[in-house]
């Protein structure tokens, strides 16, 4: 017989390529065939000639068209055509109708495959050739007969479909009543699949291997075996992972099964590749004969790589009628044939292990592959930029792995495995990985249902995939913006400054934490008194800040400069860096974790004091929360690293205070209590707030334990000569340090650390001079400098202080869009006694409401509450009622005196009600009963503490509720930074937790991109953890699809990325009014155009006809609106106030 | 005991005089869903001694003042539902016309919108149109108050600051005789009137539009639980009032205008 000049290949994907190749090495040229949906495939890429078959909708038709193949095949001039494996591979008309076109089919004769494509017939060949079967019946259907012939087999046994395979149609039944039903279904199901309902029962063999031996035979007579595969390792009859030799199997009980498999294929003088499958007994040492599948089959890559036999070459050359003998093949006899070392295949494919193995489809975003010493690959359509179709199965690749042991051959599988990067579909890789390094697996004990009765091989660690969820919040960012920022066109992102230089080399040196450690709370109190130096703060890490830049400094700004303080300023009294507002921000808008924050800068700077803010009952939130929540939460950032605790009351209610205070008297930390400073000492005529208030509640705090009193000036109106004569005052009556804290609102308050200082004050907060002044700090630079040279010279260094505000200068211009509130000191700020943090957030908030122009108005607004409210103290979360009462008057053009109107139906904002009901704590001298009353209307006002009326908190279902955020099993492995933190903000920490999930950590991201995405062409480098670093480069933002979403396209590490992101602004944000629609007559239509002042009825009640739903007025006119059919209630956008349309939608009503 | 009057009022079917009643408007509607009662009728009550007024403004009102409520089918007149709330603009064009056409002096009536009819910042009458809906179909109910006679210098002295009355603007007082005379005016201009409505004829909303007293004025409107300040520029032909707050223009149909707080 003449070579063959073409060659098509009546298959697809990885098979197909598989047989180009050996095609192409024995020179001959190949012809591929694809259906419409494989047009974007591989395989079709790789044979020299390439033609649709079929017609679009016909993914699996299209192989199947025999007439319309071997047309195509004459028509091309083709002289063989190899089947593959699947589709027409073992289907004799194929075969035929090849024969009679005149082509060859590389494959067995057609008789040979009528004969064994039968398995019942099968089997009776075997039983011919002397091989043992296992027991099995002829076709059966469901009745007495079929069950007779069971029993007699003994259960359990297998229901196999006569004319199928490739483990389809296949029933396992344990017992005689589920046999009918699972023979009704198999006969069913093989109908379907293989074109006849035929099925018969066969013997289980409950733990068996699943050995198979390759056959090879040629035209001429000659036939061999290729030795064994073991299959064992299969998930629902299909098989997963392939080895040859089989490992651990008996050396005789091998050369039988071999021997077996010839005297079959001697039976039926098979020709070209056939493989002979066999359940083997390892206990027993017996083995049953299954199935022949005459063709290649999907693991011949494993016998190739033991063997050194290419079989498709052999297929080809023995269907061009070459001996077995021939060079080419290489096969002398069987003594020719030997195995050295072991492979191992595995599939890889599409599908999710985690997700009961589910086909994904969709794009490969990005496609890296294994390869090195010892891995063969035979892929499908493996490239970036490849589409998974739904059409075909879902193998993607298959992995052969060849060691000298079988051990060598498991562990470079695992390597090649890890070693793969495939993105953009799931893939069953996890689930391999579990497989091949499993103990049962590794000694070589697997049987079929090892896979079915291994469950640990379904855990799957979270993929993590850090690079692509980064990647998709950069994209985010740079479409649709942070929100607060706006980007200048043309403006150039500064980027992230340098650390202040320190001695790497050098230790830290011991600080006031040592100090602490060494004394206790109270000698260390006691030993602030004896300091002759002013002792400083540095507030820079949190009030500066929260008052200049709405609370977003970022970890990775702080941690950048850490090292410098610890080593350069280690005499500083301490470093005030967590508590306040930086808790909810950091979780809400910068997506960072505040326990991360303090943590790891705990660790970089061991040795100066972290001060914290903590606002009593409140904690770091803005409700009370019972006194176990507190207790725990002060012991949880105890050991996490704060040592100060500042305590405060919005209100001066120290009551309020006392949990608190017992709480870090317990943790053990330092209780600095604070004394918040409103009104004016030096004005007679302000006797609410004079000099004895002060005294007193110092007295009253120093009583309860207070380690230090703080004296917090949030307004900034402790002017020098009130400083002083308070700070003489309490040092005199109470025997504890005096820490001093203010904001520099009015531009003198420099003076009153100085002024104080001179009469004895041991310890004033100051903010580096970069992020120091207006609502911030006094500079805590100009106090230094100051001091110098005199008697409380605070003996912190000049320089490190100069480098560290260039530092902090640098970091400012990072966080540009945030810089509000006033550019110069404020004139009238003891008559509006605003505290510095609220300057610019009541600004931010009057701006939201469109109120920005009216800024004064909201101004006045603010003292005439104040007035109304009986003069209170006014830091968070008292200045936040009182400014949320003065934006509802402004907002609504209310004054006072509408306030007091009982006329007027007004909806208090709920600060406001929370307040009066006495949630904040009891102002001094109460409420004013007339406001009071007309707020709460019938709500009761508390009288002891919000905080003593709460139930503790439960928090074992706290920590399942957050186990269950997390996605995690075992409540006992929830961290108890994240139950405080969902206790503090339910609903900010779930948000934080999603926004994780999705976007994995981006607090590793640069402070620019973060806020303001990437700029494209430039690249941008960050470490993801050390050691790991990521190098992205913005290529381009693609044009809006018809979803609203934007391609964005990037450069991770050199290798080009998508992301897909949902472009915001193309979302429709004109809000209309619902309209009832006409035709429909459960919607109830306004008739007019009016204003709502009556809703009679509620979500959910019933509606007789004729019932009076609402009342509307129009220009006086009052109409009544009633039911004109019956129902209930089912959506009332109908509210009281609301100005409605003609038609505007009022009520949808359900039937009754 | 009500004195059915044969038909020599205008307008009316029926027209029902009472010496005294708490309010007409009450009266009137009880009787308005009666279906069998002939439209349009009338509620006249000589005294009445708690008139409605949106809360409780009582309308101080004695033997001078002329207090009826009129009933109507405003599908009789061909008036649509969304022409409806233009009722109380429509009767206070119709009592200015009335008080022309009688050939009082008039030294400057106007309306406060929606509807009150003032002189110089004082109360002349007021109009509280109402709705009812009966099987029969919508029945519009106008209440009318005026101060014809009203004796306002024996009022308390913070109803005589806000309210003044016709006769005091004329050179000779008015007495309550002349209490006939003048809602006969008012009933034989109704007709008419309602056709101008029901038909959007441009000259009643021009009407209403020129007797605007808010025109170019500061407005504080309660609309529901918020304020609206502005300025305001005018009533347009569905009747809406245009307060213009600095940054848009706004249309109001509902809503209270304040009066002005001392001092702001």
């Amino acid at each position: 017989m003449p070579t063959f000049r073409k060659l098509m290949v009546a298959n697809r994907g990885e098979i197909a390529i598989r047989i180009f190749r050996s095609a192409h090495e024995l020179g001959i040229r190949t012809v591929a065939l694809y259906s419409h949906e494989d047009r974007f495939a591989l395989h079709r890429l790789k044979a020299d000639e390439a033609y649709q078959i079929g017609h679009a909708g016909e993914p699996i038709r299209s192989y199947l068209n025999i007439p319309a193949i071997v047309e195509l095949a004459v028509e091309k001039g083709v002289d063989a055509i190899h089947p593959g494996y699947g589709f027409l591979s073992e289907n004799a008309e194929f075969a035929r109708a090849c024969a009679a076109a005149g082509i060859v089919f590389v494959g067995p004769t057609p008789e040979i495959l009528d004969s064994l494509g039968d398995k019942v017939a099968a089997r009776a060949l075997a039983e011919r050739a002397g091989v043992p079967v296992l027991k099995g019946s002829q076709p059966v259907v469901p009745g007495a007969e079929a069950r007779k012939v069971a029993e007699a087999m003994g259960f359990p046994v297998i229901i196999k479909a006569s004319m199928g395979g490739g483990g389809r149609g296949m029933r396992v039944v344990e017992k005689a009543e589920d046999l009918d039903g699972a023979l009704e279904q198999a006969r069913s199901e093989a109908k379907a699949a293989f074109g006849c309902a035929d099925a018969f029962i066969e013997k289980f063999i409950a733990k068996a291997k699943h050995i198979e031996v390759q056959l090879l035979g040629d035209k001429h007579g000659g036939l061999v075996h290729l030795f064994e595969r073991d299959c064992s390792i299969q998930r629902r009859h299909q098989k997963v992972i392939e080895i040859a030799p089989a490992y651990n199997l008996d050396e005789g009980l091998r050369d039988a099964i071999c021997e077996a498999a010839l005297k079959i294929g001697r039976e039926v003088g098979y020709e070209n590749a056939g493989t002979v499958e066999f359940l083997v007994d390892d206990e027993a040492r017996t083995f049953s004969f299954i199935e022949v599948n005459p063709r290649l089959q999907v693991e011949h890559t494993v016998t190739e790589v033991v063997t050194g036999v290419d079989l498709v070459k052999s297929q080809i050359l023995i269907a061009q009628g070459e001996p077995l003998a021939n060079p080419a093949i290489g096969i002398s006899g069987q003594d020719s044939v030997h195995t050295e070392g072991f492979a191992i295949q595995c599939r890889i494919t599409t599908e999710d292990p985690a997700n009961h193995f589910t086909p994904d489809y969709g794009r490969i975003t990005h496609y890296r592959s294994s390869g090195g010493p010892g891995v063969r690959l035979d892929g499908g359509s493996t490239t970036s930029g490849a589409i998974v179709t739904p059409f075909y199965d879902s193998l993607l690749v298959k992995v052969s792995c060849y060691g000298r042991r079988f051990v060598d051959a498991a562990s470079r599988m695992e390597r090649a495995l890890q070693e793969y990067r495939i993105r953009g579909v799931k893939t069953n890789i996890p689930f391999l990985i579990n497989v091949i390094t499993n103990e049962t697996f590794l000694e070589g004990r697997c049987t079929t249902r090892f896979i079915d009765q291994t469950p640990s091989l379904f855990e799957f660690a979270e993929r993590r995939d850090r690079a692509t969820k980064l990647l998709a919040y950069i994209g985010d960012v740079t479409v649709n913006g942070f929100p607060g920022v706006r980007r200048e066109p043309g403006r150039k992102i500064p980027a992230e400054p340098a650390s202040p230089a320190y001695d790497h080399m050098g230790t830290i040196p011991d600080g006031t934490r040592q100090r602490l450690k060494q004394l206790g709370p109270e000698g260390f109190s006691k030993w602030v008194r004896e300091q002759k130096p002013l002792l400083v703060t540095d507030t820079t890490f949190r009030d500066a800040h929260q008052s200049l830049l709405a609370t977003r400094l970022r970890t990775r700004d702080m941690l950048r400069v850490a090292d410098a303080y610890a080593r350069r300023l280690p005499n500083l009294f301490s470093l005030e860096m967590w508590g306040g507002a930086t808790f909810d921000t950091s979780m809400r808008f910068l997506r960072e974790d505040p326990w991360e924050r303090l943590t790891a800068l705990r660790e970089r700077i061991p040795n100066i004091l972290f001060q914290m803010l903590i606002r009593g009952s409140n904690a770091v939130g803005y409700t009370s929360y019972p006194d176990d929540v507190v207790d725990a939460f002060v012991k949880t950032a105890t050991d996490a690293g704060i040592d100060v605790f500042r305590v405060f009351d919005s209100l001066n209610w120290v009551p309020n205070m006392g949990a608190c205070i017992e709480a870090v008297r317990k943790a053990g930390g330092i209780c600095e209590a604070a004394i918040c400073y409103t009104g004016d000492v030096l004005d007679p005529s302000r006797t609410k707030y004079d000099l004895k208030y002060y005294v007193s509640m110092a007295k009253d705090l120093e009583r309860r334990g207070a380690n230090i009193i703080a004296i917090k000036d949030m307004a900034g109106l402790c002017k020098p000569p009130a400083a002083v004569r308070l700070i003489k005052a309490l040092r005199e009556e109470v025997g504890l340090p005096v820490h001093f804290h203010t904001h520099d609102i009015g531009g003198a308050q420099a003076a009153s650390v100085l002024m104080g200082a001179e009469v004895g004050l041991d310890v004033a907060d100051g903010a580096v001079a970069s992020m120091s002044g207006l609502t911030s700090q006094p500079s805590l630079n100009a106090v230094v400098e100051s001091l110098r040279f005199t008697p409380r010279d605070t003996g912190v260094d000049h320089q490190t202080l100069i480098d560290v505000s260039r530092y902090w200068d640098e970091v400012r211009d990072l966080y540009k869009p945030f810089e509000s509130g006033p550019r110069s000191p404020a004139a009238d700020l003891y008559d509006l006694e605003m505290p510095g943090g609220q300057y610019t957030n009541l600004y931010q908030q009057a701006d939201a409401l469109g109120l920005s122009p009216r800024w004064l108005e909201v101004c006045r607004a603010y003292s005439q509450v104040n007035q109304l409210f009986g003069d209170i103290v006014k830091v968070t979360p008292s200045s936040k009622v009182v400014g949320d009462m003065a934006l509802f008057l402004v907002a609504n053009n209310l004054t006072p005196d509408d306030v007091l109107d009982p006329e007027r139906e007004l909806a208090f904002p709920d600060s406001v009600v929370e307040f009066m009901e006495g949630r904040l704590g009891q102002p001094p001298g109460g409420f004013p009963p007339a406001l009071q009353q007309r707020i709460l209307r019938d709500r009761k006002p508390l009288t002891d503490r919000a905080a003593a009326g709460l139930p503790p908190a439960d928090f074992d279902a706290i920590r399942k509720k957050v186990a269950e955020i997390r996605g995690v099993d075992d409540p006992a492995e929830v961290s108890d930074f994240d139950v405080l933190s969902y206790l503090m903000y339910p609903r900010v920490f779930p948000d934080l937790v999603a926004h994780e999930r999705t976007f994995s950590d981006t607090s590793v991201l640069p402070t620019p991109v973060f806020f303001y995405g990437a700029e494209a062409g430039e690249e941008n480098a960050f470490e993801i953890e050390p050691g790991k670093t990521l190098l992205v480069k913005l290529l381009a933002v693609g044009e809006p699809h018809a979803d609203g979403k934007r391609t964005v396209f990037f450069e991770l590490n050199g290798q080009p990325r998508e992301v897909e992101v949902p472009d915001r602004s193309l979302a429709s944000s004109v809000v209309e009014a619902p309209k009832a629609d006409p035709a429909d007559p459960m919607q109830v239509g306004s008739p007019l155009p009016g204003l709502i002042v009556g809703v009679a009825i509620s979500v959910g009640d019933p509606v007789r006809k004729g019932q009076k739903l609402f009342s509307i007025e129009a220009m006086k006119m009052e109409t009544t609106i009633t039911a004109e059919r019956p129902g209930r209630v089912a959506e009332l956008p109908a509210k009281v106030g609301l100005q409605v349309k003609a038609g505007d939608l009022l009520l949808k009503l359900a039937p009754a | 005991m009500p004195s059915p009057t044969p038909t020599p009022w205008p307008f009316v079917r029926d027209l029902l005089i009472y010496d005294e009643l708490e309010s007409t408007s009450t009266v009137a509607g009880a009787m308005a869903v009666d279906p069998g009662r002939p439209l349009p009728f009338a509620v006249w009550a000589r005294r009445q001694t708690r008139g409605r007024g949106q809360r409780a403004n009582a309308w101080w009102s004695d033997e001078g003042s002329l207090t009826f409520t009129l009933v109507l089918d405003p599908a009789e007149s061909g008036v649509r539902v969304d022409q409806q709330p233009r009722i109380a603009l429509t009767t206070a064009v119709v009592l200015v016309e009335a008080v022309a056409a009688l050939g009082l002096v008039d030294p400057g009536l106007g309306v406060r919108w929606p509807n009150d009819v003032e002189v110089g910042g004082r109360k002349v009458a007021g109009i509280l149109p109402e709705r009812i809906e009966t099987p029969a179909g919508d029945r519009i109910l106008i209440g009318v108050g005026v101060n014809v006679a009203t004796r306002l210098d024996l009022a308390p002295p913070e109803v005589a600051a806000m309210a003044t009355s016709l006769g005091a603007l004329q050179p000779e007082p008015l007495t309550v005789a002349d209490l006939p005379r003048f809602l006969a005016a008012v009933l034989e201009r109704f007709p008419a009137a309602l056709g101008r409505l029901a038909a959007d004829d441009p000259t009643l909303a021009a009407a209403w539009a020129r007797l605007d007293l808010l025109r170019g004025r500061p407005v504080r409107a309660a609309i529901g639980p918020r304020n609206l300040v502005g300025t305001g520029r005018g009533i347009d032909p569905q009747g809406a009032l245009l307060v213009d707050d600095g940054r848009e223009v706004h249309r109001l149909v509902a809503g209270r205008i304040l009066r002005e707080a001392p001092g702001s």
